[in-house]
């Protein structure tokens, strides 16, 4: 099953402020793109880009899955994301979080399978409690399982090993491993040791 | 790890989007306290200031339609922006964008708003006949005109929700913004409202009963239609 993302002269603007331009690469299966640059460089905004959440100043994002060109916004069943910015239902427990968008996404597995991937992130044990007693590195734990958990052809994760301990490093480390047999990857980050992850990299300057 | 999907049915997807804000709902009752609060407070007030004796008997069935509506209306302005505007104040939008279709976000969305308005008519309304002495010649028509009205309003007012989610100052606009849209729909309930109060024939309500299906019809199309443009902005 073939599959191409591919950017293509992109440019962005924030009013009169230029955060990159003419920028272009494309990404197969198996790739794992890293994307690094300084505090407001315009990693998060190319992530954002990238998925389909926002308009380029110029340029264009195109996937290619199976011989099909899917639009910008005709990909998001496709798409797994955890960035600083999504949040979870605070008011919803763990397990409730998982089961939610398990049932959105249309996911053909069983409870147990379910709670297996939150073993799988280490959150067993505090699925039935509520999402805001939750420590940052859990509800980070969370949002990566939620990223993956249905298995997206790509992967957009941002600063992923925030907030993370060194299992929750370890667990960022197999999911993009795992990744890499399944579709696409692309990580924005500023940690050094995130970017022996990729076999592509775009640095962004300030 | 690597679990099989395949696309939910849209119903289903609707029912875990409704599902998902009654829970949330029960246990933050921030919408719910906020209409039903408002409407008793409301009504409370206007039956202590005014009362059922202050207005002439052949003004009843107009002005007590009116004011019923008023409360209706308002209550649904203090609490039904709330399903939008959470998910874009907490930021959980993205992950919402991302996993459901925008069609199901719209429809569990808004038979949520509709349990909630329909769960606030059966509190007022006996409340408000009773406090008002308000003469009811058809229970039938009155219900009815009622049932649709509140349909039509959360249709109405759950579109401009997710609207005026997305703007900064959302207080502000949703009042603005639902004023012209819902007008009509007032108009018209207000003045089935009062017929089905002065007479009991369907058949006179009946062309202000064609007017509000109308309108809600319109109204919930159009709303469908252009959902994933203003949801996906």
């Amino acid at each position: 099953m073939s599959l191409i993302l591919e950017a293509e002269n992109l440019c962005h603007k924030f009013g009169r402020t230029l955060l990159f331009s003419d920028l272009s690469f494309t990404l197969e299966r198996g790739d794992v793109l890293v994307i690094t640059g300084p505090n407001g460089s315009g990693k998060s905004t190319l992530i954002k880009i990238l998925s389909g959440f926002l308009h380029p100043t110029m340029g264009k994002v195109c996937i290619v899955k199976e011989g099909a060109t899917l639009g910008p916004r005709n990909y998001f069943h496709a798409i797994g994301m955890c960035t600083p910015e999504m949040r979870l239902y605070e008011e919803l427990t763990g397990w409730e979080n998982l089961i939610f968008f398990a049932n959105l996404r249309g996911t053909q597995d069983t409870q147990d399978r379910l709670r297996e991937a939150l073993g799988f992130a280490g959150l067993e044990k505090a699925r039935n409690s509520l999402v805001k007693v939750y420590s940052s590195g859990m509800k980070q734990r969370l949002k990566l399982l939620l990223a993956i958990f249905h298995a997206p052809p790509i992967l957009y994760l941002d600063e992923p090993g925030s907030n993370l301990d060194e299992n929750g490093i370890k667990f960022v480390a197999e999911i993009i491993n795992n990744q890499r047999g399944r579709g696409i990857s692309v990580v924005a980050t500023n940690d050094p040791s995130e970017y022996a992850y990729g076999n592509k990299k775009v640095s962004l300057a300030q | 790890m690597h679990m099989e999907t395949k696309k939910s049915p849209l119903r289903s997807e609707v029912y875990t989007v409704f599902v998902k804000d009654v829970k949330s709902e029960l246990r933050t009752k921030v919408a719910a306290n906020a209409i039903l609060l408002f409407a008793l407070t409301t009504l409370f007030l206007i039956s202590y200031v005014i009362g059922p004796y202050r207005i002439a008997s052949a003004d009843q069935p107009y002005v007590l339609s009116a004011w019923l509506w008023v409360i209706f209306f308002f209550s649904a302005m203090s609490g039904l922006s709330r399903v939008f505007v959470k998910e874009e104040e907490t930021n959980t939008a993205i992950a919402l964008q991302l996993a459901a279709r925008p069609e199901a976000v719209f429809l569990g969305k808004f038979f949520f708003n509709l349990v909630l308005m329909l769960g606030l008519a059966l509190v007022i309304t006996p409340l408000y006949v009773i406090l008002m002495e308000f003469p009811i010649r058809s229970v039938y028509n009155f219900g009815l005109i009622i049932f649709l009205g509140i349909v039509g309003m959360t249709t109405g007012v759950t579109i401009i929700g997710a609207i005026v989610a997305k703007a900064s100052m959302k207080g502000t606009l949703f009042p603005i913004l639902s004023f012209p849209i819902i007008i009509p729909l007032l108009l018209a309930v207000i003045e089935g409202t009062s017929m089905a109060a002065r007479s009991a024939s369907f058949g006179q309500t009946m062309q202000t009963t064609s007017v509000i299906i109308a309108f809600t019809g319109a109204t919930f199309v159009l709303s469908l239609l252009l959902f994933d443009k203003v949801w996906l902005e």
